[in-house]
C-alpha cells in the first residue's frame, strides 16, 4: 500500500466511524433508545436456545446482544459507528477481491451507507449489519483458499450453513463466488448451480422447520424487504466498480473526487428520505419521560412545536406531573382529547400501544396500566420489552403482588443493564409501607373494586377521582378531559364537586372555563366571588368578550394575546370525531 | 511422606470434583423450583429436574429407590438423565423414591431433609398439548398450539398463526383424549373450526342460521360423530381493584350440538334463549348426557357479582342426534355459594371436574378459582384442599385411565399459567400435583406466554403446522345446515 494509500485509508475510516458516531448521537440517539426499549437480552441458556427455533440464529444473537449497548447514552451511536467501520473493512477487501480497484475504501462505503440510511428505520435489526459482516468475512475465507476441490467443499458448506447462521443474507452468497471466480477464471458451472439452487430453495425447504411463511423465509431476519436492498446494493456496487475499473487508472483523480461527492449524495438523500425526525423529536419525549426528565420534556416540547399527538401525550403528562397541567395545557398544541390518553385498539400502531401505559400508571390506574403495558409487550416486534417488563415489575409492586413481581424483577436480573435496577427492587418489601414511591403511587389507587371496559377512559378517570379527590393528577386529566372535548357542563360537575376541595390557587385554563359558565348562567356576582378566580383573570374576560364581540368573532383580532386561552379554544377549535 | 502427599493429592482430586465434605445436615426441605416436594408421578413422566432458589453454587442429588438409585451432580440447575430416569421409575414403580439434595452455599455444604416422590404405574397419557399465548387478556399476537411428548422433552408446533395471517386459533380438544379425533377454532378471515378424524382436515364454519356466534367451548361425543358446543358472546372488562385484572363474561350464550356427518345443528329453545346464559358443555362419559353450566340472565355489567352458574344435565340421544326437553340441576350456584365453569367429565363416568369461582363465567384471573370434584353416581363433592393453590386453579383435562388429570395454575406467579398434573386413585383420593418437567427448569421463570388449556392424548396428533396452514388458505369452510 502506498503513502497516498494509506492516508486515504486512514481518513476514509476515521471520517466514516467519526461521521456515523455524530450522526446517530447528535441527531438520532432517540431511535436508538427506543430500539433498546422493544426487545430484551438475557444472559440464560433457555433464552439462547430460543434462537433456534428461527434461522438467522448467530447473527440474530450478537444483534441482539450488541442492541443492549443502545441503552447508554452514546451506546447506539459507538456501537452502529463501530458496525460500520467493520462493514467498511471488510466490503474494502471483498470488493478489492472482486472487482480488482484502488478505490475499494470509497466504493467501500456505498453499502455502509446503504445500512447507514437503513438504520434510520425503526425496524432494521442490528441483527441484519452482523449477518452482513458474517457473509463477507465468509466469503473471504472462502477466496482465500486455493485448493480447488476444498474451496468447492467449503462453499458448499457455507452455502448450507450460511441461511441457518445469518438467514437472508446468505442468498447472495453464490453471486459473490460467480463474480470472484468469473473475474479469476475460474468456471465452476455445476457448483455455481449448485450453491444457487441450494440457497434459493433453502428458506422454501426449511420454512415449515422455522414455521415461517414464504415471505418471511426469503427476508428473515429482516422484518420488511427494505432491509433486503444492504445486500442488493453490495451486488450493484460491486457491479459497477467492476465496470468502472477500467476507467480509473487514466482517471483516477476525478475517481478520488467524484466517488466521495457521490457517496454524500446518497447519504444525505437517503437519509433525508428515511429517517424521520419528527419521530426522532417524539422519540426523545418519549425517552427523556421514560428517563424521568420532566423539565428536559417541557422544553423539548416548547423547542420542536410538534403538531402530533404522540408529541402532546408526553408534554401533558410532564406537565401533570409537575402539577401545571392546567396552567400550560393550551400553551401546547391539543388534538382535543386524544392527547391525553393514547387508546389502545386494534387501528393504533403497536408504537402508540407500546407507550400508552404510560399514562394510566401517571395517574393510577394499574389495572389499565397493565392492560397496556401486556399489550405493549405483545405487540412489540419482539413480544419481548426490557420496558414493558420493568413496567410490569413496578405495577405489581404497586399492587402488592411480590409473586408477580418477582417474575419480571427475576428476567431483568439477567440482563446486562436492567440488573442493577431489578436487584435493587427483589430487595424492597412490597407490602412494608416504607418505600416513599410505593406509597405515593398506592394513595392514587383505588379501593374498592368496579369493572370497566378498556377503551372506557372516562369511567377510569371518574372513578379514581371519586375513589381519592386529592388524585391531583388524574383530577387534571379529567377536567381537561372535559374541556378540551368543550364538555363545560360535566367539567363545572367534576369540579364543583372535586376540584374546589384541592387547596390550590385556581388555575389559569379552569378560571377562563369557569368563567364562560359564569357567564353563560348569569351567575350573580357572590357565585362569581366564591370561585375565588383572580380579578386579573375576570378582567381579561372581559376584555376578551368585549373584542370578540365588537370584531364579530375575528380570529386575527384575537390570537396575539388570547391565542392561548382556554375562551379561544372553545371559540374556534372544531373537534373531528375520528 | 509420600503418603501424605498422595492423600493430599486424592483428596484435592475428589473436592475438585465437587463431592461434599464437610456436610451440615439440616430439617429443612430444599428451595428447589419447581416445587416437587412430596408429588406423585406417573411412571411414564420425564425427568423433575429443578433449580435452587437460593445461591446454590454445586448440588449432588440422590434419588434412591428400593433397587435402584442415582446420583446426579449439577450446579444450581439439576439435569437428570432421561435413560437413568425412566430405567429408575420402571424398576421402581408403585414405590417411593427418596430425594436427597445436598448443595453448596456460601461454601458449606448441606443436605437438605429428603423428599418423596411417589412413583404409580398408572401410566397417564403420553401428550400434552396446550396454547402458547401471552396472558394478553382479549388480544393476541403469536399464538402457538403445541404438543409435548410427556415422557421426554420433545416438543412439537402443531399450529402457528404466524402461517395463518396471524389469526387466533383457540380451543383445541381431543375426542376420549385420542389423537385421531381433535378439533381446533381457528379464526380470521379464512379461518373455521378444524376438524381432524384420523389425520384428514376439514374446515367448518359452525356458524348455522339464528347462532349468536361460530362455536367456541366444545366437547366430542364418545361416538365422534358429534359434538356439543356453546355460542358466546364475549366482553372483557377491567377491574379496578389492584390484582383483579380481568373479568370476562358473556352478554348471551347458547348450546347446541352439531352432526359431522350430516353438516347439522341441533338445539332446543331452552337452551338458546334470552333467558339464560348456558355454557361450557361436555359430554358424559357414555355419551347420554351433556352436563353444562348455566346462569340466569342478570343485567351486566353492573350485576356481574350476581352473574352464578350451575352445573344442568339434559340427555342426549346419539341413535336419533336428539336432546332432551328437560334439564336437571345438579349443583346450585346460589346453594354452593359460587360459579361453575369448566366441565370434564372422566373417561370411567364417575367423577366431573370443574372450576369454581366467587361469579362469572372466565375463572383464569380469578385467584380464588379452585377445581372441585363431583362424585357422579353419589353427587358428594371433594373440594381438593390438596390439590387447589393460591391464585388461579382452572381449565382441566382428563387422562383416558381416569388416573390423573392436568389443569392449568397460576400458583406459582399469579399471572402465567403451567399445567399441573394431579393423580386420583380409585377412591377418588387425590394428591400433591406437579408441574409439567422441563429440560431447563428455568424455561418457567423466563418465559412470557402462558401454557393454556391443557388436554391430554394419548399420541401425537396426526398433522402438522404445514397442514393448518394449507387448510387455512387451500380449502373453502363447510356450512352448517
Amino acid at each position: 500500500m502506498s503513502a497516498f494509500e494509506k492516508k486515504r485509508f486512514g481518513m476514509v475510516a476515521l471520517g466514516l466511524t467519526i461521521l456515523s458516531f455524530l450522526f446517530f448521537q447528535l441527531f438520532y440517539a432517540y431511535h436508538l433508545f427506543f430500539k433498546e426499549q422493544i426487545q430484551l437480552f438475557l444472559f440464560a441458556s433457555d433464552y439462547f436456545h430460543s434462537y433456534f427455533h428461527k434461522p438467522a440464529w448467530f447473527a440474530c444473537y450478537a444483534g441482539d446482544f450488541l442492541t443492549q449497548f443502545f441503552y447508554l447514552r452514546g451506546g447506539g451511536a459507538a456501537t452502529l459507528s463501530l458496525l460500520f467501520f467493520l462493514e467498511w473493512l471488510i466490503c474494502l477487501f471483498v470488493i478489492k477481491r472482486i472487482a480488482v480497484t484502488k478505490n475499494a475504501p470509497l466504493w467501500a462505503l456505498y453499502p455502509v451507507g446503504i445500512d447507514w440510511i437503513l438504520h434510520c428505520e425503526l425496524l432494521h435489526p442490528v441483527s441484519f449489519s452482523v449477518g452482513f459482516i458474517l457473509l463477507l468475512i465468509l466469503f473471504l475465507i472462502y477466496s482465500m483458499i486455493s485448493i480447488r476441490w476444498l474451496a468447492i467443499v467449503l462453499g458448499l458448506i457455507i452455502v448450507i450453513l450460511g441461511y441457518w447462521l445469518a438467514g437472508s443474507l446468505f442468498l447472495i452468497f453464490p453471486l459473490l463466488i460467480v463474480s470472484y471466480e468469473w473475474r479469476i477464471g475460474k468456471f465452476n458451472w455445476i457448483s455455481w448451480m449448485l450453491n444457487g439452487v441450494i440457497l434459493l430453495l433453502m428458506p422454501i425447504i426449511l420454512r415449515h422447520f422455522y414455521l415461517l411463511p414464504i415471505k418471511q423465509a426469503y427476508i428473515y431476519p429482516a422484518i420488511n424487504f427494505q432491509s433486503m436492498i444492504l445486500p442488493i446494493a453490495l451486488m450493484i456496487v460491486l457491479l459497477v466498480a467492476f465496470f468502472f475499473n477500467r476507467f480509473e487508472e487514466k482517471n483516477s483523480r476525478k475517481f478520488n473526487v467524484l466517488l466521495p461527492i457521490a457517496f454524500f449524495f446518497l447519504l444525505f438523500f437517503g437519509i433525508k428520505a428515511n429517517a424521520n425526525f419528527d419521530r426522532e423529536k417524539i422519540l426523545s419525549l418519549d425517552s427523556e419521560y421514560y428517563f424521568g426528565n420532566i423539565d428536559r420534556v417541557i422544553e423539548l416540547s416548547r423547542k420542536y412545536s410538534l403538531k402530533s399527538r404522540s408529541a402532546t401525550y408526553f408534554t401533558n403528562m410532564a406537565l401533570a406531573q409537575k402539577g401545571i397541567l392546567p396552567e400550560y395545557l393550551l400553551d401546547f398544541y391539543q388534538p382535543a382529547a386524544s392527547g391525553l390518553i393514547l387508546p389502545v385498539a386494534p387501528n393504533e400502531n403497536w408504537q402508540s400501544i407500546f407507550v400508552s401505559n404510560e399514562v394510566f400508571y401517571l395517574i393510577g390506574d394499574m389495572n389499565f396500566a397493565q392492560h397496556s403495558a401486556m399489550l405493549g409487550n405483545t405487540f412489540s416486534p419482539y413480544q419481548r420489552s426490557s420496558r414493558m417488563l420493568k413496567r410490569l415489575a413496578e405495577i405489581n409492586m404497586v399492587n402488592g403482588d411480590s409473586t408477580g413481581a418477582n417474575k419480571y424483577l427475576r428476567i431483568l436480573s439477567e440482563t446486562m443493564f436492567h440488573k442493577k435496577w431489578a436487584e435493587s427492587r427483589e430487595t424492597i418489601n412490597v407490602t412494608s409501607g416504607t418505600e416513599k414511591w410505593l406509597n405515593e403511587k398506592r394513595a392514587q389507587t383505588p379501593t374498592i373494586d368496579t369493572i370497566r371496559q378498556s377503551n372506557n377512559y372516562l369511567a377510569s378517570l371518574n372513578f379514581l377521582v371519586g375513589q381519592h379527590p386529592n388524585n391531583v393528577i388524574a383530577l387534571d386529566y379529567l377536567l381537561c378531559y372535559h374541556l378540551l372535548n368543550k364538555d363545560l357542563k360535566s367539567f363545572i360537575k367534576v369540579y364543583n364537586q372535586y376540584g374546589r376541595l384541592i387547596d390550590r390557587p385556581v388555575p389559569s385554563l379552569y378560571s377562563e372555563a369557569l368563567l364562560i359558565q359564569l357567564f353563560a348562567s348569569n351567575a350573580d356576582q357572590k357565585e362569581v366571588e366564591s370561585y375565588a378566580i383572580s380579578p386579573r383573570k375576570i378582567k381579561d374576560f372581559a376584555d376578551y368578550t368585549q373584542i370578540f364581540e365588537k370584531t364579530k368573532g375575528d380570529i386575527q383580532a384575537l390570537t396575539g394575546r388570547f391565542g392561548k386561552s382556554y375562551w379561544f379554544y372553545y371559540h374556534f377549535a372544531t373537534i373531528q370525531k375520528r | 511422606m509420600k503418603t501424605i502427599v498422595f492423600s493430599a493429592i486424592i483428596g484435592l482430586i475428589f473436592s475438585s470434583c465437587g463431592a461434599p465434605t464437610k456436610v451440615n445436615v439440616i430439617h429443612t426441605f430444599p428451595p428447589i423450583y419447581p416445587d416437587y416436594i412430596g408429588v406423585t408421578i406417573p411412571v411414564n413422566v420425564s425427568p423433575l429436574n429443578f433449580l435452587m432458589r437460593d445461591s446454590t453454587e454445586k448440588m449432588v442429588l440422590t434419588i434412591k429407590g428400593l433397587n435402584d438409585s442415582i446420583t446426579i451432580k449439577g450446579s444450581r440447575k439439576i439435569d437428570i438423565p432421561l435413560k437413568k430416569w425412566k430405567k429408575l421409575l420402571v424398576e421402581e414403580q408403585g414405590r417411593n423414591l427418596s430425594v436427597r439434595v445436598t448443595a453448596l452455599l456460601h461454601g458449606e455444604w448441606i443436605q437438605y431433609e429428603p423428599f418423596y416422590w411417589q412413583v404409580k404405574s398408572d401410566l397417564i397419557d403420553s401428550y400434552l398439548s396446550y396454547r402458547l399465548i401471552e396472558p394478553g387478556y382479549e388480544v393476541w399476537n403469536k399464538i402457538q398450539l403445541v404438543e409435548r411428548n410427556i415422557a421426554s422433552f420433545d416438543e412439537r408446533v402443531i399450529a402457528d398463526n404466524n402461517l395463518t395471517d396471524g389469526s387466533c386459533m383457540n380451543c383445541h380438544i381431543y375426542g376420549n383424549q385420542n389423537a385421531s379425533l381433535s378439533m381446533f377454532h381457528l379464526r380470521g378471515k379464512s379461518g373455521g373450526t378444524i376438524l381432524n378424524r384420523d389425520g384428514k382436515l376439514r374446515k367448518i364454519n359452525t356458524r348455522g342460521k339464528g347462532m349468536i356466534s361460530n362455536a367456541v367451548y366444545g366437547s366430542f361425543h364418545p361416538g365422534g360423530r358429534y359434538a356439543v358446543f356453546s355460542t358466546n358472546i364475549i366482553i372483557p372488562e377491567l377491574h379496578s381493584y389492584r390484582s383483579e385484572r380481568l373479568e370476562v363474561y358473556d352478554t348471551a350464550s347458547d348450546l347446541f350440538v352439531l352432526d359431522f356427518d350430516k353438516n347439522e345443528t341441533i338445539t332446543r329453545p331452552f337452551l338458546s334463549d334470552t333467558t339464560s346464559l348456558e355454557t361450557f358443555p361436555v359430554f358424559s362419559a357414555d355419551g347420554k348426557w351433556i352436563y353444562y353450566c348455566m346462569a340466569p340472565a342478570v343485567s351486566l355489567p353492573d350485576s356481574i357479582k350476581s352473574l352464578k352458574y350451575n352445573i344442568c344435565r339434559v340427555s342426549f340421544d346419539a341413535s336419533t342426534g336428539t336432546i332432551g326437553l328437560k334439564a336437571d340441576t345438579i349443583w346450585n350456584a346460589q346453594k354452593m355459594g359460587g360459579s361453575a365453569c369448566h366441565l370434564k367429565t372422566s373417561p370411567d363416568g364417575k367423577y366431573l371436574l370443574y372450576t369454581v369461582a366467587d361469579y362469572g363465567t372466565f375463572p383464569i384471573w380469578h385467584r380464588e378459582a379452585d377445581l372441585q370434584l363431583m362424585n357422579l353416581k353419589t353427587g358428594e363433592i371433594d373440594h381438593l384442599k390438596n390439590v387447589n393453590g393460591p391464585n388461579s386453579d382452572s381449565y382441566h383435562s382428563w387422562s383416558s385411565n381416569s388416573r390423573w388429570f392436568v389443569f392449568a395454575s397460576k400458583r406459582d406467579d399469579g399471572i402465567y399459567g403451567k399445567p399441573y398434573f394431579c393423580y386420583i386413585d380409585s377412591t377418588g383420593k387425590t394428591s400433591k400435583p406437579f408441574v409439567l418437567p422441563q429440560r431447563d427448569p428455568s424455561v418457567y421463570d423466563y418465559t412470557l406466554k402462558s401454557f393454556n388449556i391443557p388436554e391430554l392424548s394419548n399420541g401425537p396428533t396426526p398433522f402438522d403446522a404445514r397442514d393448518v396452514e394449507k387448510i387455512y388458505w387451500d380449502q373453502t369452510a363447510e356450512t352448517m345446515k
